[in-house]
C-alpha cells in the first residue's frame, strides 16, 4: 500500500487575514494546534486548506459575489495586498514516505488553478477533511430532518445523489400537473363557443350534435340530421356530397357573378320619361365609340380637302403681320418685289382677306382632328373593356350556356379584327345576353328566397370544423391520459431511482454508525445510548430525509433524540460521524481540519474531545483551531508534544497578520542562540513569562478577571504577584536556588520580578552578557525543577475547587503538590 | 411487496463513482421488465447524471409532455391504394 499523503507545509501569503508570508512547518511536528480570541486569523489556516483543494478556487462560506458585496472570490486576498503589491496565494508541501512535492496557488484574478499536488491529494479524499463548527451547529440547531439529509450526503460527498433526488421530486409534481392540467380543453371550449356564437359554451357531445343538426343542417334540408358528429355518419357523408355537387353547379355567388357579368356586356331598360328601351353596357359602349370614329374620320376628311393647300400654312402665318390692320402699307411684294397692284389679289386689302380665308380653314381642320384622335383613343378604351366583359363572362358560363358561349366566341373573334376590319354585329349576343340574365335572376330570386346564404359548402366547412374541434378535444384528453399514466410510471421510476440511493447512502450510514458511536460514545460516556442514523421507510413519499433516532428506553424505541439530548449530544453525533467517516475512508490521506469545533460542548467533554483525538485519531495529521483556551490547554495537557505544535495568536496587526507567540520556547531554542552568538534574553523572557503562566494555571491561583479587550494578556507581575500568593496561603516556600541568594525568590514573592530578560541584579533594566544570560537560565532552570511532582516527576498540575493545595494532574497519580526540595530555611 | 430495484440492482460498490452509480441506475430503468423504456430514458438523460444541466427538470418534463403528446396522437398507418 502506497504511503499516505501528509500535509508538510502550508504557507499563506496576502490571504485572508495573513498579509505577510506565513508558513506552517509539519516537517518534525505533524499536528497543529492554534488558539486565538474570535477574529484572530485562526480559521484563515484552515481556509488557506479549503481553498488549496477547492475545485473552484474558492471557500464555500465566501457565498457568491454581488453587487452589494465583496463575496466570493475577492473576499480571498487580504484587503490590503493590492495596496502593498502583494500577491495572494497559498503554496503547499505535500509528503508521501519520503517524497515531498510542493505547490502553489494564486488567490486572486480570474483563474486560480489548482497545482497538481493539490489535485493528487484531493483525490485521496472519500469525504471532505474539513469539519467547521458553525456546520455541526447549523446541523444541530437549525436543520431540519431533510436538511440533515442533505448535510450528511454532502459530507460523505454524496451531494449530486441529494440533487437527483430533488429534480425527481421536482419533476413528479411538475408532471402530474400537467397531466392534470385542463386549459387545453379550455382553449377547445372557447373556440367551440366563437364557432357556434355561443350557443354551445362546454363540449358537450349531445348538444354539440343538436347544435350541427338545428343550426347548420336543418336550414339547408331539415331531412338532414347528423346521427353522431363523426366522418363516417351517412348524412355527413351525404352532406360532403352535396357540397360537391354545389361545386360544381354553381353557388349563389357564382350566379350573381354571371349575371352581373352579362348585365356588364348588354343591359336594356325603359327610359322613366319617354318609355324607350335603353341599352348600356360595354357592347353599346364600344358600338358607340366606334359610330363616333367613323363620324370624326368623315368631318377629319372633309376639313383635311378644305385645307388640302395648308402647304402654304408657314407662307400665311408669315405674311398675315404683314399685311395685318395698323401696319404701313407695302407698294411691293416683300418676297418678289412685285407691285402689289400688278398681284391677283390687285391690294392690300385683298390679300389681307386672301390671308385670314386661308388660315380659318386650317383652324377647323384641326379641330377635325383632334376630335378625330379623342373618338379614336375612346373607341380603344371601350374596346378594351367590352373584351375584358367578354373574357370574363365566357370563363363563368357552364356547360348549360353554350350557344350564347359559341356567340359570344365569335363575337370576341370578330372584336379582335375590329381594326382591320367591320365591327362584328351583336344583335346576336344582345339577345342571348337579355336572355341570361333574365333567365339568371329568375334563378338567384328563387334561391335566395328558399336558402339565404346557406349553401352545402358553408354547411360543410362548419361541420368539419366542429369535428376538428372534436379532434382537437379528444387529443387533449388522450394526452392527459398519456401523461397520467407517465406520472405514474415516473413515480414508479422515481421510487425505484430513490430506493437505489437510499440504499446506497444507508450502506455508507450502516457502515458508520458502529465507529461513529464509538467516538460519541468517547464524548458523551461510556453510558450514552447509541444513535441510528435512519432514513425513511421504502413507503415514504419523501425519501431525502435523515432521521437520528435512539432507542431511549424499552418502551420507547426509535424516537427522535431532538426531545432527549443535550445540543452538546447531538452535536457530538455529527462530529462523531464526520470524524469517523474521514477516519474510515480517508486513508490515503488522514488528514483532518477541525476549525472551532467545540463550542457546544461544557468543560468535562471539552477534554473528552481532546482525548479522543489523542487515543482515536493518533495516526491522523490535524490542524485545530480554536478560541477556546480551556479546549487548547486540555489538548495540550493530553497530545504528544513530539507529534503536535500548539501555538498562539495574540493579536492581529492589521499591516502584517496574526502574530504568534509560540507558547513554548524550548530550552534548545534557547541554547541554540547561545550556540550562534546571539543574546538569548528575550527568549529567556518569554520562557519563563509562559511557564509563569503555565504553572499560575496549573496551581488555579487568583487572578483578576481581565478587561474584555485585554482578555488573555497578563502582566507578569500580577501572575507573580498570585502565585506567591497561593504558595504563601498553602505554606510552601521554594527551596534557596544556589548562588545567587535567592534574590530570583524574593523577588517573585514579592511581586517584583521585572527584569526576567537579563541576569538577576538589582538594576531593573540593566544589560546582561551572554554570560550573565547562562548562570540566569541556569539559576531558573534550577527554580523551575523545583515545581514536579515528588511522586511521578510530572510537571502538569491542577486545582480543582474544592483543594487547598494543587495536585499532580496525571490520573493514576494525583499527588499533592510539595516542593521537590527542601524548603528554604 | 419488495421495491422491484432492490431485486435485481447489485448493491453499489463503495468504490463505484457517483457517475457510474447513477449511469448503472438509468440502465436498470430501462431494462427493467414492465419498465416504461422511453420515460427511462428521458429520465437517464437528464436526470440521472452527476452533472445535471440548470434547466434539467424542464428539459425532462419537456421530453415527457412530448412524449405524451406523441402518443396521444401516433402517426396513421399508410395505406397503399393497391
Amino acid at each position: 500500500m502506497a504511503d499516505p499523503y501528509f500535509l508538510q507545509s502550508l504557507g499563506l501569503t496576502g490571504f485572508r487575514a495573513y498579509l505577510q508570508p506565513k508558513t506552517f512547518d509539519f516537517s518534525t511536528k505533524r499536528c497543529l494546534a492554534i488558539f486565538a480570541p474570535n477574529g484572530g486569523g485562526k480559521s484563515s489556516v484552515i481556509d488557506a486548506l479549503e481553498f488549496m483543494l477547492s475545485k473552484d478556487g474558492t471557500l464555500e462560506r465566501l457565498g457568491r459575489r454581488a453587487i452589494n458585496n465583496q463575496a466570493g472570490p475577492v473576499a480571498l486576498a487580504h484587503n490590503l495586498a493590492e495596496e502593498t503589491k502583494i500577491a495572494p496565494e497559498v503554496m503547499v508541501g505535500i509528503v508521501s514516505g519520503k517524497d515531498v512535492a510542493t505547490g502553489s496557488r494564486p488567490a486572486s484574478g480570474a483563474k486560480r488553478p489548482m497545482p497538481a499536488v493539490a489535485t493528487t491529494v484531493n483525490a485521496c479524499f472519500v469525504v471532505p477533511p474539513i469539519i467547521r463548527g458553525h456546520a455541526l451547529r447549523t446541523f444541530v440547531e437549525v436543520h431540519m430532518p431533510e436538511q440533515r439529509y442533505t448535510d450528511v450526503a454532502n459530507w460523505l460527498q454524496l451531494g449530486p445523489l441529494v440533487e437527483v433526488q430533488k429534480n425527481f421530486r421536482a419533476l413528479r409534481t411538475q408532471v402530474k400537473t400537467a397531466a392534470e392540467d385542463e386549459a387545453p380543453l379550455r382553449r377547445v371550449d372557447s373556440q367551440l363557443a366563437k364557432e357556434t356564437g355561443l350557443a354551445v359554451k362546454a363540449w358537450d357531445e349531445v348538444a354539440v350534435l343538436a347544435y350541427a343538426n338545428a343550426s347548420v343542417l336543418a336550414p339547408l334540408d331539415a331531412t338532414l340530421a347528423l346521427a353522431a358528429l363523426a366522418a363516417g355518419d351517412p348524412v355527413y357523408i351525404e352532406l360532403e356530397a352535396r357540397a360537391k355537387a354545389e361545386e360544381n353547379k354553381i353557388g349563389l355567388a357564382g350566379l350573381r357573378q354571371i349575371r352581373n357579368a352579362a348585365v356588364a356586356l348588354w343591359a336594356e331598360a325603359q327610359d322613366v320619361d319617354s318609355g324607350a328601351t335603353v341599352t348600356k353596357g360595354a357592347v353599346p359602349t364600344f358600338e358607340a365609340a366606334v359610330e363616333a370614329v367613323s363620324a370624326a374620320e368623315t368631318k377629319e376628311t372633309e376639313e383635311r380637302g378644305k385645307a388640302a393647300n395648308t402647304v402654304f400654312q408657314a407662307l400665311w402665318r408669315a405674311a398675315e403681320p404683314l399685311f395685318g390692320d395698323g401696319v404701313p402699307i407695302l407698294d411691293v411684294c416683300p418676297v418678289c418685289a412685285t407691285p402689289v397692284a400688278d398681284t391677283a389679289a390687285g391690294s392690300v386689302p385683298a390679300i389681307r382677306e386672301h390671308i385670314a380665308t386661308h388660315l380659318e380653314e386650317l383652324a377647323d381642320y384641326a379641330v377635325a382632328k383632334k376630335a378625330l384622335d379623342e373618338a379614336r383613343t375612346a373607341a380603344n378604351k371601350a374596346h378594351t373593356q367590352l373584351a375584358a366583359a367578354l373574357s370574363a363572362l365566357t370563363g363563368l358560363l357552364g356547360d348549360g350556356d353554350t350557344t350564347l358561349k359559341a356567340d359570344l366566341v365569335a363575337y370576341q373573334t370578330g372584336l379582335a379584327g375590329w381594326r382591320q376590319g367591320a365591327v362584328p354585329a351583336s344583335a346576336e349576343i344582345a339577345g342571348g345576353l337579355v336572355k341570361l340574365a333574365a333567365t339568371y335572376n329568375v334563378v338567384i330570386a328563387d334561391i335566395e328566397s328558399k336558402q339565404g346564404d346557406h349553401t352545402y359548402i358553408k354547411a360543410k366547412a362548419k361541420i368539419d370544423r366542429l369535428l376538428e374541434l372534436q379532434t382537437d378535444r379528444n387529443l387533449a384528453g388522450r394526452t392527459a391520459e398519456e401523461l397520467a399514466k407517465l406520472s405514474d410510471a415516473l413515480t414508479v421510476q422515481s421510487a425505484i431511482t430513490s430506493a437505489e440511493i437510499r440504499k446506497k447512502v444507508q450502506a455508507l450510514l450502516d457502515k458508520l454508525q458502529t465507529p461513529m458511536n464509538d467516538i460519541y460514545k468517547l464524548i458523551q460516556g461510556a453510558d450514552a445510548i447509541p444513535i441510528r442514523l435512519e432514513l425513511p421507510a421504502k413507503d415514504d413519499t419523501n425519501q431525502q430525509r435523515l432521521n437520528l433516532v435512539i432507542d431511549f428506553a424499552q418502551n420507547r424505541p426509535g424516537v427522535q433524540p431532538a426531545g432527549y439530548l443535550s445540543d452538546s449530544q447531538i452535536h457530538s453525533v455529527a462530529l462523531a460521524l464526520r470524524m469517523a467517516a474521514i477516519k474510515l475512508f480517508n486513508t490515503s490521506a488522514p488528514i483532518i481540519a477541525l476549525d472551532d469545533i467545540v463550542t457546544s460542548y461544557d468543560a468535562d467533554h471539552r477534554r473528552t474531545i481532546a482525548g479522543l483525538i489523542a487515543t482515536m485519531f493518533g495516526d491522523c495529521q490535524i490542524l485545530i483551531t480554536t478560541h477556546d483556551e480551556r479546549f487548547f490547554n486540555y489538548l495540550q495537557d493530553q497530545l504528544e508534544t513530539k507529534t503536535w505544535h500548539f501555538t498562539r495568536i495574540i493579536g492581529v496587526d492589521p499591516a502584517y497578520g496574526p502574530r504568534f507567540a509560540d507558547h513554548k520556547v524550548s530550552d534548545e531554542m534557547i541554547e541554540a542562540r547561545w550556540a550562534d552568538g546571539q543574546s538569548a534574553a528575550n527568549e529567556m523572557r518569554q520562557a519563563e513569562e509562559e511557564w509563569l503562566l503555565g504553572i499560575c494555571r496549573d496551581f488555579g491561583v487568583s487572578v483578576r478577571i481581565r478587561p474584555l479587550e485585554r482578555a488573555y494578556s497578563y502582566e507578569r507581575s500580577e501572575l507573580a504577584s498570585a502565585l506567591a500568593g497561593l504558595l504563601k496561603g498553602i505554606k510552601l516556600v521554594p527551596a534557596l536556588v544556589p548562588g545567587v541568594n535567592n534574590r530570583f525568590l524574593d523577588s517573585l514573592v514579592k511581586g517584583e520580578i521585572e527584569n526576567f530578560g537579563s541576569h538577576f541584579q538589582d538594576g531593573p533594566y540593566g544589560n546582561g552578557s551572554v554570560g550573565d544570560e547562562k548562570a540566569r537560565w541556569e539559576e531558573f532552570k534550577a527554580f523551575r525543577s523545583q515545581f514536579a511532582c515528588k511522586k511521578c516527576s510530572r510537571t502538569k498540575f491542577q486545582r480543582p475547587l474544592t483543594l487547598k493545595r494543587p495536585v499532580c494532574a496525571h490520573d493514576g497519580c494525583e499527588a499533592q503538590f510539595e516542593f521537590a526540595a527542601a524548603p528554604a530555611k | 411487496m419488495d421495491t422491484p430495484g432492490e431485486q435485481q440492482v447489485p448493491a453499489a460498490a463503495e468504490t463505484e463513482s457517483i457517475a457510474e452509480f447513477l449511469k448503472n441506475l438509468g440502465k436498470v430503468l430501462r431494462e427493467k421488465e414492465n419498465m416504461d423504456s422511453d420515460l427511462a430514458d428521458i429520465l437517464a438523460k437528464h436526470l440521472l447524471t452527476a452533472t445535471p444541466a440548470v434547466d434539467a427538470v424542464a428539459k425532462a418534463k419537456e421530453a415527457i409532455v412530448k412524449l405524451a403528446v406523441a402518443r396521444a396522437d401516433p402517426p396513421k398507418p399508410e395505406v397503399s391504394d393497391g
